[in-house]
């Protein structure tokens, strides 16, 4: 087991907390990992990208050094919104995946007809769930439950079960379609 | 946040700061000072969110050199504290870094500075590896979050040992790295935070002939200090090969892995240096003696490689050094970076499936997503308000802040910025030689931080400009840490301990005015008034445009959103609204503007603006 993930979406989309989540699940299941955050300035509706290294420490494959992940090295892109898929295209491999929210604004997201990536509408569920911040949440929760993670929606409904939040199960379920 | 403070030696999954946090307090920390800054916040942050249960007083000071000072004394009184900062803090610090370090400490004293390759939030990169090399302070350099605990700890033992402040050096990759960290035991120290002051006024208060001497001393220490660093276990050798490499800090990670892509592994030499100065001379004869060629991997200056080549003199060693002419200067170094450098260095044949860029330079077709000031920010309607006034012609000195994003058009409201507090001494000085009005603009927070004396100054000198002070009760950009004129922490509403006005009016501006921006024609008019009176009469004077930061309030009063606005029928397409305030709930659908309700947090300021906006009720 060997994933690399990369977050990308703007400044309080919840990349650094989706990134949290990530890496919990992954040590919840005794994987190795480690993950890189680019925010600061970006707070403010700018980019904001974290990169997620997970390996399983008792497998024969080459553990991971450096904190970035290498251009055509990433396994999966993250994407909050459209026009965050862009900057970091080029990390992805050959066959990689990119799972990405649609926007919410219509009208000036770049066009995208590749076959690997997969829009998936998470601001509605958050909506009904009261709240369109979990978004971000709801996005995680498809990815997990369409197999596209190296865990399972379980280790992240149990991650879930170990926070403060009690929103945080229910907007993971409403990513399942 | 439990597992900062928790007891026992566990394996956590943490942030690089929060591992600063851990060793310092399993190191005795008892004091922790200092003033935001991206990368370092989280450190002063999350000491501040647990200091109940740990018993560290911990500080957010009025600037860098306060929180140096403050910890200072009190680790001259045997107590143990830290101060971190962001690589420029340690600027407004040196002047007190360079001459404590002649005093030296009593208890440990850590300094954590933490530099900010690629400029990801800061206005230069620079590297303060050499602050320490002239100081003459005993420096760490990790190269990840664990590493960075560890060292932290170690920092502490040698400041008091040796009796000398020590620097950790981390960059961002560090800072916002989150890694496994084996932590060791915590017990909270009880009790007063008090030691004991020796009194020893001909050792502790500098003038010439106390300094003479303690310069001969500090030169002493250096030597012990070079005996610590040829013995620092953080100074790692790893592999048989006969190609050297020697590298320091997050550049050892990226050697690692480009090593393993080129499939050399097995003929490198690598020296990884963790405590970077002073340089173990003695080791790094003994790694050239070994090996027949050297590149040296760091990121910005050329630190290492300058003492490589002097080592390399001395003990008259021939071999090849490379450094900078493979390794890229400016902006911080990746796996592709390196992999090319060392591929081109020994003629290593690597074909990459991607080239090898820089993260800082996207290929131009890409679209940017500048950062850019919230819906419903204030500043935003303080910037409409002025420009209605002043117009573009006007000269905007700026400062260090969310307001900085003025920049950008089509706000496009600032004109001039080098560090925390110019706008004010600059519009000064931009007052006496050109003829444009000035208008500064200086956050609260910033103000406070190095606008002082700056305003001072050009009371005493009549120079004439209209100091703007963006006032929204919060360090709001680098996470909302509190200031001495703040009446809001994210624990709630306070009163405000100073009282900014009153400063103002102490230093001697001609005249004082306070706005709420939100309230556009009344605070135009004051405006207006303002402008009259500069005209009549020359001279400082002083705008605060007070409204709290939104984001920041929303968080502690909790107000659920009453109104939204939105663009009616009668919207004719002018898109003034788009060019005159760039809201980013705005955008533009067909000809009609349009306002995300998701995103409108009901300001209402675009509402004064233009009558096809109108509030919409929430349920």
């Amino acid at each position: 087991m060997k994933q690399q993930i990369v977050i990308s979406g703007f400044g309080g989309q919840g990349v650094v907390f989706l990134t949290k989540l990530v890496t919990e699940a992954a040590l919840l299941k005794n994987l190795s990992v480690f993950a890189s955050e680019t925010h600061g300035m970006a707070q403010r509706g700018g980019n904001v990208v974290s990169y997620i290294k997970i390996y399983d420490p008792l497998s024969n494959t080459h553990k991971f050094w450096s904190p970035l992940i290498r251009p055509g090295n990433a396994d999966l892109l993250i994407s909050l919104h459209p026009e965050a898929i862009p900057p970091y295209l080029h990390l992805l491999k050959e066959g990689g995946i990119i799972i990405c929210n649609e926007s919410t604004v219509k009208g000036n997201s770049p066009n995208y007809t590749k076959e690997n990536i997969i829009f998936f509408n998470a601001n509605t569920p958050a909506l009904r769930l009261g709240n369109h911040r979990m978004a971000n949440v709801v996005l995680l929760g498809f990815a997990a439950s369409r197999g596209y993670l190296f865990c399972s929606l379980e280790d992240l409904i149990s991650v879930a079960k170990g926070s403060e939040n009690p929103g945080l199960i229910e907007a993971l379920g409403a990513g399942v379609q | 946040m439990k597992e900062l403070t928790s007891n026992e030696t566990s394996t956590l999954f943490m942030l690089g700061n929060e591992a600063i946090v851990r060793a310092a307090l399993e190191s005795g920390v008892r004091f922790v000072s200092a003033y935001p800054g991206t990368p370092s916040s989280e450190i002063i942050d999350r000491m501040y969110e647990i200091r109940r249960e740990t018993g560290v007083r911990v500080e957010y000071a009025a600037n860098e050199k306060v929180s140096m000072e403050t910890a200072a004394a009190v680790a001259m009184c045997g107590v143990r504290s830290l101060c971190s900062m962001k690589h420029v803090g340690l600027n407004v610090a040196a002047d007190a870094f360079m001459t404590l370090a002649y005093v030296g400490v009593k208890g440990g004293m850590v300094i954590v500075t933490a530099d900010d390759p690629s400029l990801h939030s800061s206005q230069n990169e620079q590297d303060n590896r050499f602050y320490a090399k002239m100081a003459l302070v005993p420096m760490l350099e990790p190269a990840t979050p664990h590493e960075a605990y560890e060292m932290v700890k170690e920092a502490f033992e040698i400041s008091e040992k040796y009796g000398t402040p020590s620097i950790v050096r981390t960059t961002t990759r560090i800072n916002h790295a989150r890694g496994v960290v084996k932590v060791g035991e915590y017990r909270k120290i009880e009790g007063e935070i008090k030691g004991v002051f020796d009194k020893d006024p001909f050792r502790y208060v500098v003038v010439p002939m106390v300094g003479r001497r303690l310069r001969v001393e500090l030169l002493e220490r250096l030597r012990k200090l070079e005996e610590v660093s040829e013995k620092s276990s953080f100074q790692i050798i790893r592999g048989k090969g006969t190609l050297g490499i020697i590298t320091s800090g997050v550049s050892y990670l990226y050697v690692e892995d480009a090593v393993r892509d080129l499939g050399i592994l097995e003929k490198v030499k690598i020296l990884k240096l963790g405590m970077t100065f002073p340089i173990p001379r003695k080791l790094l004869q003994d790694f050239l003696s070994e090996v027949e060629s050297v590149l040296v991997v760091e990121e910005l200056e050329p630190y290492l490689e300058e003492a490589i080549r002097i080592v390399a003199q001395e003990s008259k060693w021939a071999g090849k050094i490379a450094g900078k002419e493979y390794i890229p200067r400016a902006f911080e170094l990746n796996v592709p970076l390196v992999r090319a450098a060392i591929s081109r260095f020994w003629g290593i044949s690597y074909k990459p499936r991607y080239e090898a860029i820089s993260p800082s330079v996207l290929p131009r077709e890409l679209p940017q997503r500048p950062p850019n000031l919230c819906p419903g920010c204030p500043h935003r309607a303080t910037y409409h308000e002025i420009k209605r006034i002043f117009g573009s012609e006007a000269l905007y000195p700026t400062d260090i802040g969310c307001y900085t994003l003025g920049l950008l058009p089509p706000l496009s409201m600032a004109d001039f910025l080098i560090c925390m507090g110019s706008s004010v001494s600059t519009a000064g000085g931009f007052s006496v030689a050109q003829d444009r009005p000035v208008i500064a603009f200086v956050g609260d927070s910033t103000f406070i931080h190095a606008g002082i004396p700056a305003l001072i100054n050009s009371v005493f000198h009549d120079h004439s400009f209209l100091l703007v002070i963006l006032d929204n009760s919060t360090t709001a950009m680098t996470g909302h840490q509190p200031h001495p004129g703040a009446s809001m922490t994210r624990e709630g509403l306070c009163e405000p301990k100073v009282r900014i006005e009153e400063i103002v009016r102490a230093c001697g501006a001609k005249a004082v005015e306070i706005i709420n921006p939100i309230q556009v024609k009344r605070s135009c008019e004051t405006i207006s008034s303002l402008r009259d009176s500069m005209e009549k009469n020359p001279g400082v004077y002083v705008l605060i445009s007070r409204s709290p930061c939104p984001l920041l309030e929303r968080r502690i009063v909790k107000k659920a959103r009453r109104i939204v606005f939105r663009v009616n029928e009668t919207c004719d397409g002018c898109v003034r609204c788009l060019g005159e305030l760039a809201c980013p709930a705005f955008y533009k659908e067909g000809d009609r503007v349009q306002i995300n309700p998701l995103m409108c947090i009901g300001c209402s300021v675009c509402a004064q603006i233009c009558k096809s906006i109108k509030p919409v009720k929430l349920h």
